[in-house]
């Protein structure tokens, strides 16, 4: 397949040169659009030569000018150059933050057509203000990852609560003392904002002219003592998740588990290549309530891709955003090249997604297991100062990790220092317990 | 004929004598225009600026004059005054720490019983060659529980192991980086100063009867004394920029925020809450302490010098 693009290309371009000369003639070949579009994936390029050469006219450029750490700042800075790119890769938490800066086209107009054949997660996601502003390009359920080879060694019974999975960790603790079933990631906030989401928390939602705040909410402070509690007893890493301690305990198995989306064998699998076939997964745990709503995941991650407003060429910008996220031909080589889960509906049945990931070879149902919990995932918002408000967590939570206050007070100052800056800026906020 | 010969040989050298002033300066007021007083200025610009909704909800942000807004939340963020005193914390340790061990290591070097002086000289100074980025990722290798060797061995010999991310212990672990670093770069100045030191009052005080300790403490010392200012100045002002050793660390632990010294709140104003204009703001607190910092040691020596000379 990829051996294939090159040589195919240059003929492509030839004929195309061969076409224009005999039928124009005397006119000359028009210069095509050039459109330059960020994204920060590894293998981009080899996906956007496939719509370079079907769209000889329509010439997209990849540019890694930013990661997506830093995208948001940079996308400002370019758009303040009046220099920026007319089409952009963006995770769905910062989709607001680029709509409230005026950087993102609103593209509802041409795109009402696509939300029958797109995940109603997704598309909750860049439907903003009652406008869409981007298209989906996918989503990541959440799944518990575990070493099953370990697990049946010292006799752990797979959690399928949340109370399971804490009697899980502490008998793992008592059991073997160097040993720990997760770790509490104090610098990946994304995670425990989608834990919370599994109860139905919402912690931004825009309700006419006003955001309504609610983070420190019953939902979430039961998921703060939750693990309070796992992190007092001990019973819990509290290493960063994807850091050089986390990844020599996963890898020596002094971590069981690991609690992640749907993209995450392909990285166990440079962590840890040795452990190959040893690990299991299945949904995130459940909490048992009998009244309360609860769903089998949150939103952790996944990403969009969006026209720019200063855009010369719209026109060709949507095509493109509207090829890369549902064309089949399209989707299987993001999925092949870059591992995504599509946001599409129809892409779910390549045959790409019909069979096990290499890291889990036993796993045969992998995807559609993924397919499930991502329609059982509940729709929620993002708010204008997410990247804001994810530093506050992560300062928050460090200090509650060392004991400093408890995990509820420090939901509490991520609260205040989020309304605190949203109310700064000038806008309206409520907040809602 | 000489004379006239004379004088039109100095019309011809004239103009390049009134241009050659202005060559020589050119490249320092070009680099200190470009790269140090237009971006001053225009940070003080964007520190009384910010942005604001216009509509509710989803309304578009506008730059506006804020006035003096963006530095009465500066002033009034209590992370900028604790992120100060976690600084002056570091500096406390690192600074003395640091210009003792320079000193003593140039002292050292220059004695005329030293053997590998070259390589030890650059044993020393090696570090300083590595970028800062690189020796705290080093480090942080070193004190990270898991991969740590310290800890590893500490282990193995059946002791506990150090917590380098403690409550009081990351002080140490991120001084550390900074002496570790700097040592050899001090060292170097330190030792050239010696070595401009004539070898006469050396030789004079071996006559009277010195040992080469007492030569270094009573006579290469106090002549080292504005050479020892200077590096604990520049040391002093590198301790208030001190960004990239615990920048690298946040990442690894829970021991260090975004916002522990008042260059990190600065980047995570800029560009984590995407909010430079307060960046700009708090960023003038930095300034206006270096400067207050390097006058206060400037005048100090001033009034030493003077007191010599009266």
């Amino acid at each position: 397949m990829l051996d294939r693009f090159p040589s195919s290309f240059p003929r492509v371009r030839r004929a195309f040169g061969v076409i224009n000369f005999v039928i124009l003639g005397l006119t000359l070949p028009a210069d095509p659009i050039r459109l330059t579009y960020w994204n920060w994936a590894p293998h981009i390029e080899e996906i956007v030569a496939i719509w370079n050469r079907q769209n000889p006219d329509v010439q997209v450029t990849v540019s890694r000018a930013a990661g997506p750490l830093e995208i948001v700042p940079k996308l400002l800075a370019a758009h303040r150059g009046g220099n920026p790119p007319d089409i952009t890769n963006v995770i769905y938490q910062d989709l607001p933050a680029l709509v409230v800066n005026g950087l993102v086209a609103d593209i509802t107009q041409t795109s009402a057509a696509l939300k029958a054949g797109t995940s109603p997660v997704a598309w909750h996601l860049v439907n903003l203000g009652g406008r869409t502003w981007a298209l989906p390009q996918g989503t990541s359920p959440m799944m518990f990852y575990y070493r099953e080879d370990l697990f049946q060694q010292f006799g752990l019974e797979v959690p399928r609560t949340w109370p399971e999975f804490a009697a899980v960790a502490k008998k793992l603790h008592r059991l073997q003392p160097n040993r720990r079933l997760v770790t509490f990631p104090t610098g990946e906030p994304g995670l425990f904002v989608a834990l919370t989401h599994q109860l139905g928390a919402n912690w931004w939602a825009l309700d006419g002219e006003v955001w309504k705040i609610s983070i420190a909410t019953p939902e979430a402070k039961r998921i703060a003592d939750f693990w309070q509690d796992l992190v007092r007893a001990d019973a819990v890493a509290t290493s960063q998740h994807w850091s050089p301690e986390w990844s020599g305990a996963i890898a020596d198995g002094r971590l069981l588990g690991l609690i992640s989306a749907v993209w995450a064998p392909p990285l166990l699998a440079n962590i840890t290549p040795d452990t190959r076939g040893k690990w299991n997964v299945v949904p995130l745990p459940r909490w048992p309530d009998e009244a309360g709503r609860h769903y089998a995941s949150g939103v952790m991650g996944g990403s969009a891709t969006a026209v720019s407003s200063k855009t010369k060429h719209p026109e060709e910008a949507i095509r493109f955003i509207k090829w890369i996220t549902s064309d089949p031909e399209a989707l299987e080589a993001y999925i092949r090249l870059v591992n995504i889960w599509p946001a599409n509906l129809e892409a779910r049945r390549l045959p790409a997604l019909a069979i096990a990931p290499a890291f889990i070879p036993e796993r045969k149902d992998f995807y559609t297991l993924a397919n499930a919990i991502d329609l059982e995932t509940p729709n929620i918002s993002w708010g204008p100062n997410v990247s804001m408000t994810f530093d506050a967590f992560r300062n928050a939570f460090a200090r509650a990790v060392r004991g400093r206050t408890s995990f509820y007070e420090a939901l509490e100052s991520v609260q205040r220092s989020t309304v605190r800056d949203l109310r700064i800026q000038g806008y309206e906020v409520e907040e809602v317990p | 004929m000489p004379q006239s010969s004379a004088t039109s040989s100095r019309k011809e050298f004239q103009p390049t004598s009134r241009l050659a002033p202005w060559l020589f300066v050119g490249p320092a007021v070009l680099l200190f225009t470009f790269a140090l007083a237009a971006p001053f200025l225009y940070a003080v610009v964007l520190s009384f600026r910010g942005i604001r909704i216009r509509g509710g909800g989803l309304g578009m942000r506008e730059e506006v004059a804020v006035g003096f807004k963006n530095y009465y939340y500066a002033a009034t963020n209590p992370e900028l005054w604790a992120g100060f005193g976690r600084m002056l914390h570091v500096g406390v340790i690192s600074v003395p720490v640091m210009l003792t061990f320079a000193l003593l290591f140039a002292l050292l070097l220059d004695s005329p019983h030293v053997r590998f002086r070259q390589v030890s000289r650059l044993a020393i100074f090696t570090p300083y060659a590595v970028p800062g980025v690189i020796a705290s990722l080093m480090w942080g290798f070193i004190y990270l529980p898991g991969v740590s060797p310290i800890r590893e061995a500490f282990s193995a010999s059946g002791l506990t192991p150090p917590d380098f991310f403690g409550e009081h212990a990351i002080f140490f672990s991120i001084a550390n980086i900074s002496i570790w670093g700097s040592v050899g770069f001090n060292m170097v100045i330190l030792y050239t100063a010696l070595r401009g030191i004539s070898s006469e009052l050396y030789d004079a005080a071996r006559v009277d009867g010195c040992r080469e300790w007492q030569i270094a403490l009573h006579v290469k010392l106090p002549l080292l004394l504005p050479a020892v200012i200077l590096t604990g100045l520049f040391s002093l002002v590198g301790t208030i920029q001190l960004f990239s050793e615990p920048k690298t660390l946040e990442p690894l632990g829970n021991a260090i925020s975004t916002t522990w010294v008042p260059v990190m709140l600065v980047y995570r104003d800029a560009f984590i809450s995407m909010n430079i204009y307060m960046g700009a703001a708090t960023s003038m607190f930095v300034a206006c302490l270096t400067v207050t910092v390097t006058l206060v040691v400037l005048k100090f020596m001033q009034r030493r010098e003077r007191r010599k000379l009266s």
